[in-house]
């Protein structure tokens, strides 16, 4: 009985691991720094983001959140930032040379919608030089651009 | 001259520009404000706007047992009366008084009160139609900012299915996403998205389910870009997308931002099963649309499932669901579309030790081998997610294997993704009663079983986690012709069974738990009732990756008390197996047997085996048959169940 009861708090325990991990689901708080300038939220939301993707959607929220005016779209920290956030789904895109991150990864670097396919076969043929061994987003945000500037012709078809 | 009385007429000019500029803080105009001030809080208790549905939203006020108000917010941030939190009519007359409040009044980094209730202004001033020369609209710069970023055009509900190795994720979760363009069906990557969830404040799993179920967390709302709910939902828990976009107007989903940017700094007090992530999603909601009515309908519990229904059900508010499949549901719509040669071909990456990329993977043509390493490669990524737990990290062998498929074609992909999940509205609804008749060695019996949620394993799956159960309070009564008494025959305070497959590529194990109190059958006594705890773990298999047919098998560790036992208890274990089949997708047979033996406390052993049929007829409608034997006792039951 008493060892039952301990495997079912086991279950219990063992099942809750995934918060125990300080996981996002909890929520990257990030709604009281994004929405108002609250010291005491600002803590519970600090507490709260040492999760999967905590400090990667706390950068992009409190960039809007204290009105930095920072406009999402062509701003090098949301690159940066797509990058970090989304960088196995995005690397996956580039080797295949489309998909629906790499679209978005277009968008962000102010390439129209036409010039998807022209970009994917680009950032495909490029994979090896911009994904390297060390894929520090910024440098691959970095790569991204030399390899855009070896095609002016593309290049000037996004607004960089 | 002229020159010197230029300036001495500018000086002038600028002194009495300084003086009626702060004249809104000096006697100037304060009389005015005053009456204003007092005018409109007349008009607006004449029109009882205290007491209108859209007020009552505004501040999320819900009636209380005795007939008055309480708001469901906590934070006291979130109001303007002292009293607010329980007097409607006095938050009203506060919230207007604040509106006038000059902004040199205000501490360093305070927003002006109507930055602050931006949705409260507007509603006021539609309602009472502010005379912007006599309340003075003050200028919002960080709400501007955060509106124009933000910027969207259409609302969509998004449901993240079943997790069931988390307990806050078991019953499914759901979100808004802000969308920006509304040109495109896909790339919604980059839109906004709004959650509401518990800030938990600590990593002990006991206190953590205790303070979740009494709401000692602060639940919250957070918007952040949608591609990192896609990693967390999607790729790193593996749980299918389902989004349904909302027919909101500009003017609604202008509201609905607004009301967002009030509640964005505040908290309601998180509770698990009432005031959790779906219901406030729901109040949101109807802030948006007040004529919505969506959180009525919920009393005591709030399943994320149940909302989309409340959602669905309203006529013209949501349209056609879109289905964004899980990381690992999209690897298996590819692994599906393999040829018999292309699947040899990923077998071999998948277990090839040296060289990984061996002679059936070489063989393939150029374009097989692009859509088998885009397989591989979706694999690849759920082992680094889940071993790295993050978003950036990519093993140095996931590295060469993408290097590898940069070299490959780019492969036409399917337009239509394979669904490994229904749409939760499919489902059969979470509360249910079952009668039946039967017969049993003690005679003729009637029985009676009702639960408030959720879904049992022989439940028809659509809509649901498949091959799982999850049962709260589900209580059953017999009453037997002969003895003429009612009694009862469980009682199930929760029970859970996840029968995830366990295959080549994905290790997954099958457990169950249970609380609850059950009939003895095994022994010699008649009608005694045990407590029973219970945990099992095993494996299932499944005859495929679509297959139809299960088989299952548990060792499953069980501890009883009852008066009956000698020393009041017994501690054992039931190693027991069965077989799924569904037959369509009414018809499912499940045969189950095993042999549970308890040598510590009362001694005993019996094996048992039972088949079972079940056959839905509608939605919310299903008949069943078992039979059954345990120990000596055999048993034969026909009944209908019906949800609701």
């Amino acid at each position: 009985m008493k060892k039952s009861l301990a495997v079912a708090f086991g279950v219990l325990m063992g099942a809750s691991s995934a918060f125990a991990a300080g996981y996002g689901e909890a929520g990257c708080g990030l709604g009281s720094v994004a929405f108002q300038n609250q010291p005491g939220a600002n803590q519970i939301v600090a507490a709260s983001l040492n999760g999967l993707l905590g400090n990667q959607s706390f950068a992009v929220t409190s960039g809007t959140s204290n009105c930095d005016a920072q406009p999402k779209l062509m701003a090098e920290s949301s690159q940066e930032q797509f990058v970090q956030s989304n960088f196995t789904s995005l690397a996956k895109d580039m080797a295949a040379g489309e998909g629906e991150n790499l679209a978005a990864f277009a968008e962000l670097l102010g390439c129209g919608a036409e010039n998807e396919k022209a970009f994917g076969a680009l950032m495909q043929s490029r994979y090896a030089e911009i994904v390297g061994d060390d894929h520090a987003p910024s440098a691959v945000v970095a790569g991204v651009k030399q390899a855009l500037a070896a095609e002016p012709e593309l290049a000037s078809r996004c607004a960089l | 001259m002229k020159g010197s009385t230029h300036t001495v007429w500018g000086q002038v000019v600028v002194a009495l520009g300084l003086v009626l500029s702060g004249a809104s803080a000096g006697f100037a105009q304060s009389g005015d404000a005053q009456d204003y001030r007092r005018e409109l809080r007349a008009r607006a208790r004449e029109a009882r706007l205290f007491d209108d549905r859209e007020w009552r939203l505004l501040v999320h006020y819900k009636p209380t047992l005795f007939g008055a108000y309480e708001s469901q917010e906590d934070a006291p941030a979130f109001f303007n009366a002292p009293n607010g939190k329980t007097n409607p009519e006095a938050e009203l007359a506060a919230t207007i008084e604040r509106f006038f409040i000059d902004p040199a009044e205000l501490k360093a980094g305070e927003e002006h009160p109507q930055c602050d209730f931006p949705a409260r202004y507007q509603w006021l001033k539609s309602r009472l139609s502010f005379d912007s020369t006599r309340l003075r609209e003050r200028p919002c710069e960080r709400l501007d900012r955060w509106m124009s970023e933000i910027n969207p055009k259409g609302v969509t509900l998004v449901f993240a299915s079943y997790f069931m190795s988390s307990p806050a994720s078991m019953f499914g979760h759901t979100l808004l996403r802000l969308d920006q363009d509304l040109g495109r069906a896909d790339g919604r990557l980059l839109d906004y998205s709004v959650n509401f969830a518990a800030a938990p404040d600590t990593n002990n799993p006991v206190l953590y389910v205790f303070r979740g179920l009494f709401g000692y967390f602060k639940g919250q709302f957070s918007v952040a870009p949608y591609y990192t709910r896609v990693q967390d939902y999607s790729n790193w828990e593996s749980r299918d997308l389902w989004e349904y976009p909302l027919n909101l107007s500009p003017d609604q989903i202008d509201t609905l931002l607004r009301h967002l940017w009030e509640l964005g700094g505040n908290y309601f007090d998180y509770l698990y099963f009432q005031e959790n992530c779906s219901y406030h999603i729901l109040s949101v909601l109807e802030v948006a649309n007040p004529e919505l009515r969506l959180t009525d309908r919920f009393a005591f519990h709030v399943i994320p499932a149940e909302t989309v229904k409340a959602v669905t059900d309203q006529p013209g508010l949501a349209g056609n669901a879109r289905y964004r499949p899980s990381l690992v549901s999209q690897l298996n719509g590819k692994r599906v579309r393999l040829s018999p040669d292309e699947t040899e071909g990923l077998r071999a990456l998948v277990f090839n030790r040296e060289p990984r990329i061996g002679p059936e993977y070489q063989a393939l043509t150029d374009q097989a081998k692009a859509r088998v390493l885009d397989a591989y490669l979706d694999y690849r990524h759920y082992l680094d997610m889940q071993a790295s737990k993050r978003p950036d990290w990519i093993s140095s062998e996931t590295q060469i294997m993408l290097t590898e498929r940069s070299k490959l074609p780019v492969v036409e992909r399917p337009g239509t993704a394979v669904e490994f999940s229904s749409r939760p509205e499919m489902g059969h609804d979470s509360a249910r009663v079952r009668i039946a008749a039967g017969v049993d060695t003690s005679g003729v019996f009637q029985e009676i079983a009702f639960r408030p949620a959720y879904h049992d394993l022989m439940a028809k799956d659509d809509g649901y986690s498949p091959d799982s159960q999850i049962l709260f309070g589900d209580v059953g009564a017999r009453y037997y012709d002969r003895s003429g008494r009612l009694r009862l025959q469980h009682f199930r305070l929760i029970d859970v069974v996840s029968l995830a497959p366990y295959e080549p590529l994905f290790h997954r194990k099958s457990f169950r738990f249970g609380i609850g109190v059950d009939t003895i059958r095994d022994l010699p006594c008649r009608f005694c009732n045990a407590i029973r705890l219970d945990y099992g773990a095993g494996v299932t298999a499944r005859s495929g990756i679509r297959g139809a047919i299960r088989f299952y098998s548990l060792v499953d560790v069980i501890g009883e008390s009852s008066r009956y036992f000698d020393r009041h208890y017994r501690l054992g274990a039931d190693l027991l197996g069965g077989v799924l089949a569904d037959i369509g997708s009414a018809w499912r047979v499940h045969l189950a047997g095993g042999y549970a033996m308890f040598p510590l406390g009362h001694r005993s052993a019996y094996s048992h085996f039972t088949v079972s049929q079940r056959y839905a007829i509608f939605r919310n409608l299903d008949v069943r048959a078992e039979l059954g034997r345990v120990g000596t006792r055999r048993e034969a039951t026909v009944g209908v169940s019906v949800y609701f």
